[in-house]
């Protein structure tokens, strides 16, 4: 005696442990993709904010050092960091030395730059913006513009709209390689299709040989709505609209037979047909599937 | 009885002969038997694993040619050896002049002595059942030629070695029966099912449920029988208690792995 719920228990389980490896991989994968952004992003942003602010502490500490020099230090604002201002000091007062042990190399730079303009007492040391940056700011963007346009490529190759920002020909080649590369799939499918497909039919043509022996002794129309469906995945449409015409002389009420001949019509060129016999099934009998497959050719026309 | 229950029905693992279906494997290896026995050789050796089709085809050769040559069968292994040796005299000679004190070494007289008149082929079904010692005498009896065998074993070490130890001189044509490909798990299914008239059952399975029956049963055919048997278990179930849950026009993968399930092919 089967135990249905138990089954349906395992089965739910064993559903799980299949899909889990799954879930696993596709949250490490979101989770790898989305930390490569953010590391891009966020050492973009660097770069955009590093640089910068690095020039404008400079400057204003060299501005800093040079107001020290003729006043004191306490009146520079403390936003100017206090460390590095006061440890500057001290190296004016210890010497360098002392100095290298307790400051980072950073700091060590700029302490040497503010003694260097200090003792030189060069009065032209200007708050003007450095726009040295910006140059640094327009290498990357150079860099990253072909990408731009690669994205907006993509997403009009899958959304088949054309967009102000592709290049027509870049697309066009685009969609160019898309098709090649379909007819080149579309060949080898053929290719590689065509000696097993000979076989098959072989081996069918023996077993459909078989069977239309049987249907002329017993006329069973479900063994001819049968060979029609065969000959329909062999892809020969005329013989399974032959065949199912011959099943739904039998039985006009099988559905299946006339869902092979409104299919084979189809595949033939004859929607019409097809839409037109359905309609004919549907006036005498209910089917919800040939009510849908009826809906979906209305829909396409 | 429900449709689902007979077709639980036609898959249970039994030997009928006007049950054979005729795969392209299984034709494949039925003509080279066919041909093997009608060569001049002492004893040929069919093996393969278990559910590979061996009593079927043994079975289907002997209802094919039992009426064109004199071909017999011992489908179930006969342990006793005066048994054994009296079962092979009616083979020969009629029964009523079989004598009462029959031994081994008169038998082979027997045969002997008939070399030049009579030859007979007998099919020996589960032939791993008989002892070493009975195997001994079969390969005697062999070299009279006056009697051929075609011994059916199951393909295990120890049957190699059994095979290995007493044919290995005489065994002069092997037929080696495998599980079959994905397209005979195909053909298998889809035949069984026209052969009864269930043409919607066999137009249900689409090819992703025949991958699936492949790759739990890995083409063994005994294992394709006992996996259909439990899935229309499981549908006749259904069909019964929550007939929604079997609605429409093909096989559910879910079933078939609910079968496996319960087969243990695989562990939730």
């Amino acid at each position: 005696m089967l135990e249905i719920d138990k089954l349906e228990r395992e089965w739910l389980r064993y559903r799980l442990k299949r899909i889990k490896p799954w879930i696993f991989l596709s949250i490490t994968l979101l989770l790898t993709v989305a930390t490569a952004v953010w590391v891009t992003k966020s050492g973009y942003n660097s770069t955009l904010k590093g640089g910068g602010n690095e020039k404008v502490k400079i400057a204003v500490q060299t501005a800093a050092t040079a107001t020290d020099a003729s006043s004191n230090v306490e009146s520079v604002s403390a936003t100017v960091e206090k460390e590095s201002v006061t440890k500057s000091e001290k190296v004016v007062e210890r010497k360098p030395k002392e100095a290298v042990s307790q400051t980072a190399p950073q700091e060590k730079e700029t302490t040497k730059e503010q003694m260097r303009s200090a003792e030189a007492g060069e009065p032209g040391v200007i708050l003007n913006p450095d726009t040295g940056f910006m140059e640094s700011l327009s290498a990357p963007k150079k860099e990253r513009r072909p990408q731009k346009v690669y994205r907006a490529v993509e997403t009009a190759r899958e959304e088949t709209v054309s967009s102000s920002t592709i290049d027509r020909p870049k697309s066009s080649t685009v969609e160019k390689s898309a098709d090649t590369e379909t007819e080149v799939k579309k060949k080898n499918s053929e290719n590689t299709g065509g000696s097993g497909l000979q076989i098959l039919s072989t081996k069918t043509n023996n077993t459909l040989q078989l069977l239309i022996k049987r249907f002329n002794r017993n006329n069973d129309p479900k063994l001819a709505s049968y060979i029609a469906q065969s000959y329909y995945k062999k892809g020969d449409y005329k013989e399974a609209v032959k065949w199912s015409v011959a099943a739904n002389s039998l039985d006009p009420s099988g559905e299946e037979s006339w869902l092979i001949f409104a299919r084979a019509k189809v595949k033939l060129g004859k929607r019409d047909e097809a839409v037109k016999a359905l309609r004919v099934y549907l006036n005498q009998y209910s089917s919800r599937k040939v009510r849908s497959y009826l809906r979906r050719l209305e829909s396409k026309e | 009885m429900s449709k689902y229950r007979q077709l639980q029905n036609i898959f249970i693992d039994r030997i009928e002969v006007n049950q054979y279906i005729g795969l392209d494997t299984s034709i494949l290896f039925y003509n080279k038997l066919q041909e093997s026995i009608q060569k001049p050789l002492k004893m040929i050796l069919l093996y393969g694993k278990p559910g590979t089709g061996k009593s079927v085809l043994i079975n289907k050769i002997y209802h094919d040619t039992k009426d064109k040559r004199n071909v017999f069968l011992i489908s179930t292994p006969i342990q006793q050896e005066e048994e054994f040796i009296k079962k092979l005299y009616t083979f020969l000679l009629p029964e009523s002049t079989l004598p009462e004190d029959l031994t081994y070494n008169k038998f082979i007289d027997i045969c002997n002595a008939l070399k030049e008149k009579k030859h007979i082929t007998v099919l020996l079904d589960e032939a791993q059942l008989y002892s070493s010692s009975m195997m001994e005498k079969i390969r005697l009896i062999s070299d009279t030629r006056t009697i051929k065998f075609v011994v059916s074993l199951h393909k295990t070490e120890k049957e190699d070695l059994i095979a290995k130890e007493h044919f290995q001189s005489r065994i002069w044509e092997t037929i080696e029966l495998k599980n079959g490909t994905i397209h005979d798990t195909n053909m298998y299914v889809q035949k069984k099912l026209i052969q009864q008239n269930y043409f919607e059952i066999a137009n249900m399975f689409r090819k992703n449920n025949i991958r699936l029956i492949h790759k739990f049963t890995k083409g063994n055919y005994r294992e394709i029988n006992k996996l259909m048997f439990t899935l229309f278990e499981i549908y006749d179930y259904y069909e019964t208690n929550k007939p929604s849950k079997i609605a429409g026009s093909n096989i559910k993968n879910k079933y078939l792995e609910m079968s496996a399930l319960k087969l243990g092919y695989i562990n939730a």
